[in-house]
């Protein structure tokens, strides 16, 4: 009994350190996707290939470190920019089913580096200055997510 | 009896040490000690015991100085009936002449805000405190919230 706990203890904690672990969202950046308290299972990412529309959680490079979750919009080498509340990517408006637009948002292009992504949040209700957005490291991307479940209605 | 000695060792020793911790207590548990009860006066609305954390010449990147503080954790408080704060990450470093000192920590703070609404608001950021050797005690004068960086 106890061998048989330990054996799943030890493949519990390689699937959470290597494979996927599970995590609550915190705060409404990503509404009407995610909400605070969302639980959500995060596939872990050893070299990040970005995708177009993937949720990601990525880190800070400070210590200790704060993690975000938002969405991938730019791959490297693309121009991103928001005009009249509509991302464009290369100058073609990007289709995002999961939100709003939101008809007060603009930024200038931004060409994103070879090595970074640009994020956005899915909650376009708020000012675009009051949200986190712009150009991570790819190597700060940690983990992307597989699954969500919203237990608290 | 030989296991009555070692009883009697083991707890001689665990004297000697807690003694020792209560005695010769480092700067940084100092400040450890003074987070955790900064952090409690917070949640209980305390401001008694908070005012006697805060260097009288507080101030911070807001502009406030230790009265305003004071005044915005009294309204924050009294805005919201359920207050949890978790301190995470706590790294403090002393200065060489243990007359300065910093803790960097992520706050996580669990809100539920009073009449109506009874959704609970969960929130996390990176914080920088400074604190200061006055009169033989370590008070905050200055809080910073650290820019965030992605690259």
């Amino acid at each position: 009994m106890g061998l048989a706990m330990a054996a799943v203890a030890v493949v519990l904690f390689c699937v959470v350190r290597f494979v996927a672990m599970p995590c609550v969202v915190v705060g409404e950046s990503m509404a009407p996707t995610l909400e605070s308290w969302d639980f959500c299972l995060m596939a872990r990412v050893h070299r990040y290939q970005p995708r177009r529309g993937e949720i990601v959680m990525f880190r800070t490079t400070d210590d200790p470190p704060l993690y975000f979750i938002k969405r991938v919009i730019g791959l490297p080498g693309e121009t991103v920019a928001i005009e009249h509340g509509v991302a464009k990517v290369n100058g073609e408006p990007f289709d995002e089913p999961y939100t709003t637009a939101n008809l007060t948002w603009e930024m200038k292009p931004v060409t994103v580096p070879t090595d970074k992504v640009f994020v956005l949040g899915d909650n376009r209700d708020v000012g675009l200055d009051q949200t986190l957005h712009g150009l991570v490291a790819i190597r700060l991307v940690k983990t992307r997510m597989l699954w969500h479940w919203r237990w608290k209605k | 009896m030989k296991w009555t000695r070692i009883l009697i060792f083991v707890a001689v020793v665990l004297t000697a040490w807690w003694i020792w911790r209560r005695v010769f207590v480092s700067d940084e548990s100092w400040i450890r000690l003074q987070l955790f009860s900064m952090t409690r006066a917070v949640e209980q609305g305390n401001l008694l015991r908070l005012a006697g954390t805060i260097a009288d010449d507080y101030s911070d990147s807001l502009g406030m100085d230790k009265s305003t503080l004071l005044g915005a954790v009294r309204s924050y408080r009294q805005q919201h009936e359920g207050l949890f704060v978790h301190l995470s990450d706590v790294t403090v470093t002393v200065e060489g002449d243990h007359r300065k000192a910093q803790a960097v920590f992520v706050a996580k703070v669990l809100v539920k805000p009073k009449g109506g609404a009874d959704e609970t608001q969960l929130f996390s950021d990176r914080f920088r405190l400074f604190f200061r050797k006055i009169d033989q005690g370590w008070k905050l004068y200055r809080i910073e919230s650290p820019e965030l960086k992605f690259d």
